[in-house]
């Protein structure tokens, strides 16, 4: 089983961090879909779990409440305005002999993809920006992502924030094993 | 609690208010540290709203009444989240098996 770290960061490639809005962005995707560029793996669908979640802000502080959640979302064949880092994934493997994981996974996201009016929201959270935050759970309650195309729908996770006062960006770290 | 399924931690260097914790309780978050057991939802949630894998993460509140967590499933023995509670009893495993079983067959007939 392979074990993923990915940081909202560009310390392993990809785009940089968005500012807060009063609209949720998403500092962190990841899921199935065919536009993941594999590197390692036969490509296609597969179940992965969320076991670990760690929330910071890195701007100057300030007594603002931010929230964030992780959302299912439906990830297409072609997110637009999400840049895939499924390229890179060999930089964010905990163990160096994993060669890559076969998710799709971008970090601060553009444009919002997926996101239904059905969704469900399996974590949720209002954190001041003086706080630092971190959950990790035991094996076998993790939050699952099932291993189906988007047809099926909820095929991906979505981790996003949102401030009605707080612009600075937010600094997120997902844990994620893949089976 | 007894055989939390995880743990949550937030350090913070003043107090302030939490509003809407799992979107239903709000919490007076201390200076320091603050922790919280968790429990997370082991239903699979089938209902107009939203079918799929609930998964949802509860943070528990020392001496918290149990069924603001939601519930204990007494047909799986598994916490429920509070939006799963009187819905039906389908284990998370089971659900999602049957989901990538039904996308599987799909894909052998072409659709």
């Amino acid at each position: 089983m392979a074990l993923t770290s990915i940081a909202n960061s560009t310390a392993g490639g990809g785009k940089a961090q968005e500012a807060t809005a009063s609209t949720y962005k998403t500092q962190i995707s990841w899921g199935n879909s065919s536009n993941a560029s594999t590197t390692a793996g036969f490509g296609g669908p597969r179940r992965s779990r969320l076991y670990d979640i760690l929330v910071g802000f890195p701007s100057t502080p300030g007594d603002t409440a931010i929230e964030l959640d992780v959302l299912r979302v439906s990830l297409g064949s072609t997110p637009s305005g999400i840049t895939p880092i499924s390229s890179l994934s060999s930089n964010f493997m905990l163990d160096p002999a994993d060669q890559g994981f076969t998710s799709f996974a971008s970090i601060n996201s553009s444009a919002e993809v997926g996101i239904t009016a059905l969704a469900a929201e399996p974590w949720y959270l209002p954190l001041n920006q003086r706080a630092s935050y971190r959950w990790i759970c035991n094996p076998g309650s993790e939050i699952v992502v099932a291993a189906v195309s988007s047809g099926s729908g909820n095929n991906g996770l979505a981790f996003r924030g949102r401030s009605t006062s707080y612009t600075g960006t937010i600094g997120v770290t997902n844990f994620f094993n893949e089976s | 609690m007894r055989n939390p399924h995880g743990y949550a931690q937030i350090v913070s260097d003043g107090k302030w208010l939490a509003k809407g914790i799992d979107r239903f309780r709000c919490e007076e978050i201390p200076s320091g540290t603050w922790e919280s057991d968790t429990v997370t939802c082991g239903h699979w949630r089938e209902s107009l709203e939203y079918t799929g894998p609930c998964c949802r993460v509860i943070h528990v509140k020392p001496r918290m009444d149990p069924a603001d967590m939601g519930g204990l499933c007494k047909q799986c023995m598994k916490w429920i989240c509070p939006q799963c509670v009187g819905k039906g009893c389908t284990p998370l495993e089971k659900g999602i098996e049957a989901w990538e079983e039904r996308e599987r067959r799909l894909k052998e007939y072409g659709a």
